[in-house]
């Protein structure tokens, strides 16, 4: 009877101790676990910061023939880092576009257009795009179209958010599955707004070969001082200087660079001679002047948007700049060398057209994939994840910048959050009539997208054909002489004065 | 019959007896010390991490200007704050999908700790924290303030290095030598570059200047 009483008793406290033992393994794994995820998401993280710099400077690598026109070439895989058994990639996206980079230069700038302007681009689109359009119009300056989702209540939230990423706001396996859909659909489906819009529109004021431009006005004013800016003028023909000094000296109001053309155009010189002097001197002042759009790659609903060109115009651009040869690609003068403008029109318009990009965006990923082996790269206890991050690069300068940078790895939690949020306020609201856009959680964000009509594209006409009338009323020209500066996270543009 | 222990039996046993207490004694009391020792070192890395990773996160994605959040990054010897470009998940203050959000680090000498706030929520660190001292590497050098509204832009980066108070409470001001039980370097993404042995220079001629001093 003792013998037994004893023997149970010892059984009690051997059972106890394995418990207690196994607790703490347990408390002991947990807490490496939470480490091992904690050091698995900064690796992950500096993997796509080495991602954004290595995207950045295999750009800025082509400064040269990018500020001439041309689209950059970049490899899609950026890094393969092994880290034991695993494996982080490092890889660039395609954006909605289906590329890789994105013209910043190819969207109409949420801070300097017009509102009729900026609404024209969604007039077939959703209501919610349009309200957010209407919501950047009013509330500039804004730091970046990305940005603009916040501006809607969160009710609404995952439609500003389809709307303004589109196919980008999936990342990792998720944007995997959805890419053979998405290339499908792409084409049939509206742009969304980050394709279409900006808020880092500033041109560069610098030349084909990255050079500052001239500036017009201050050398002619300092060439009457006998100033050193008398042997940059030198680079003009005669007749050239004199159209460009009498523009200069005659004008009382500032003007924009289209000036530049139409007094050039009033002596007769030559169109790829028009375009080598606009792209090499200007009458705006500092390092950046107003937006331009880039006609080789703007989408054709950006590009009607702009008074002076209209759909048609538009239409026929995107028509025709796909047979461009090389020397028509470093101008916008082919506009009207293939007589889609008349000089007048080309004119009128030339100020805010261009025909190269110095900003592009990216989007860097980084994550665990199987290693060469065959093997899963992350094993089942594994933390698994994705980090991601939006940039745009500026090559104007001489060492590159990254104008806009942003963290989005959060995308996938932030949507579950939103779309938890969106339910819980339609279950608040089941009571009330629906509307005809009242948003459904999963539906919203991953059921089909809402109808949209694409912009009407007039048929392709033989390039002998007149040019349509332009409908803008009267020859732009800027109030004053000021001095626009880069706008981006590294200095200070959104948000100031 | 009944035998009792002899005299030396006794002893005997009362000292295996004493030796055994005094071994379980020994042992408990150094258990204890280390539970305590693990249990602060353990403390002070969840607090190192938390503002450690705070900060690295805001620097990779720091802007210049936050508009209504502010200069981009600010800060003194003993705090820093940082607005970033993330995605807001509707805590903290922001709203859901925002773009800007701000993080920052101070210490506060009277109740030694460390705060963290991010967006609208303030946390306190509870590793308790003899000092906290922060400098900005700009291409001139090393600062002791930065403010990116006095049209500084970026610097180099920043260092935070922390002593953590394990004499619970000792008041003798900390050496200018003294090693910090943490330091790390955080470089801010796309800050102007400066070249590592420039670096090792300015840090060369600091130390030089500080002899002088002495």
């Amino acid at each position: 009877m003792r013998r037994g009483f004893v023997l149970i008793a010892v059984l009690i406290v051997i059972a106890a101790a394995i418990l207690v033992a196994t607790g703490a393994i347990f408390a002991a794994r947990g807490a490496v676990l939470g480490s091992r995820a904690a050091d698995f998401d900064r690796r992950l993280r500096d993997a796509a910061l080495d991602g954004v710099a290595l995207a950045a400077d295999a750009i800025a690598a082509q400064r040269v023939a990018v500020l001439a026109g041309a689209t950059p070439e970049v490899d899609a895989e950026l890094l393969r880092i092994a880290d034991g058994a695993r494996q982080f990639e490092v890889r660039l996206v395609p954006l909605a576009n289906g590329e890789l980079v994105q013209s910043e230069a190819g969207k109409l700038d949420v801070n300097e257009a017009a509102p009729s302007v900026l609404a024209k681009p969604v007039e077939s689109a959703s209501e919610v795009a349009r309200q957010l359009i209407e919501a950047m119009s009013a509330r500039r300056p804004n730091s970046s179209v990305d940005a603009s989702i916040a501006l809607v209540p969160v009710a609404r939230s995952l439609d500003a958010l389809r709307e303004v990423l589109g196919p980008m706001r999936a990342l990792g396996e998720e944007r995997d599955e959805a890419e053979d859909g998405a290339a499908r659909a792409r084409g049939a489906e509206f742009p969304p707004l980050v394709s279409l819009y900006t808020t880092l529109g500033a041109e560069p004021l610098v030349d084909n070969a990255g050079n500052p431009r001239l500036d017009l006005v201050a050398a002619f004013r300092d060439d009457s001082s006998g100033g050193p800016a008398t042997a940059s003028l030198e680079r003009f023909e005669d007749v050239e200087r004199e159209a460009l000094q009498a523009l200069v000296k005659e004008s009382k109001d500032p003007l924009d660079d289209a000036a530049i053309v139409r007094a050039l155009l009033g002596r007769g010189v030559a169109l790829p001679r028009i375009d080598e002097l606009v792209a090499s001197s200007t009458l705006e002042e500092g390092t950046h002047g107003a937006p331009r759009i880039d006609i080789v790659r703007a989408d054709a609903r950006v590009l009607a948007a702009l008074d002076g060109i209209g759909p048609d115009i538009a239409a026929r651009i995107a028509d025709l700049r796909e047979t461009l040869d090389e020397k028509e690609r470093l101008g916008t003068s082919w506009l009207v060398s293939r007589l889609i403008l008349t000089p007048e029109q080309y004119g009128a318009v030339a100020g805010r057209l261009t025909h190269r990009s110095a900003l592009w965006r990216f989007r860097v990923e980084s994550r665990v994939v199987q290693g060469e082996d065959g093997e899963s790269g992350a094993p089942a206890d594994e933390p698994r994840g994705v980090c991601a991050f939006d940039c745009v690069v500026d090559i104007s300068p001489e060492s590159h910048r990254l104008a806009f940078l942003r963290d989005v790895s959060m995308l996938r939690s932030a949507r579950v959050i939103a779309a938890d949020a969106v339910a819980r306020s339609a279950e608040d609201q089941s009571e009330l009539p629906k509307t005809a856009d009242s948003s459904d959680a999963e539906a919203t964000d991953d059921g089909p997208p809402t109808e949209r009509v694409i912009l009407p594209r007039s048929e392709p006409r033989a390039i002998d054909s007149p040019p349509q009338d332009a409908t803008m009323p009267g020859v732009p020209v800027r109030p004053t002489r000021g001095r626009v500066s880069a706008t981006g996270r590294d200095i200070g543009g959104a948000g100031q004065p | 019959m009944t035998r009792g222990f002899s005299l030396l039996e006794a002893l005997v046993g009362v000292a295996i007896a004493s030796a055994f207490l005094g071994a379980i004694a020994i042992f408990t009391t150094n258990l204890g010390d280390s539970r305590a020792r693990l249990a602060r070192s353990s403390r002070e890395i969840v607090c190192i991490e938390s503002v450690f990773g705070a900060i690295e996160r805001a620097c990779a994605s720091a802007v210049v200007s936050g508009g209504q959040q502010g200069a981009g990054i600010v800060g003194n010897e003993t705090s820093v704050r940082i607005v970033c470009s993330t995605i807001g998940l509707g805590r903290d203050g922001q709203q859901i999908f925002s773009e800007l959000g701000a993080t920052a680090v101070s210490f506060d000498p009277g109740s030694r700790r460390i705060s963290l706030r991010r967006g609208g929520s303030l946390d306190m660190i509870g590793a308790p924290v003899r000092e906290m001292r922060v400098r900005y590497l700009a291409v001139d050098g090393w600062q002791d303030a930065f403010d990116t509204a006095e049209g500084a832009g970026f610097p180099v980066g920043i260092e935070v290095s922390v002593w953590f108070d394990r004499a619970s409470g000792t008041e003798d001001e900390l050496p200018a030598d003294a090693v910090p039980d943490r330091s790390r370097f955080f470089r801010v993404m796309g800050a102007p570059r400066v070249d590592p042995l420039a670096i090792r220079r300015i840090d060369r001629e600091r130390e030089a200047a500080r002899e002088e001093q002495r």
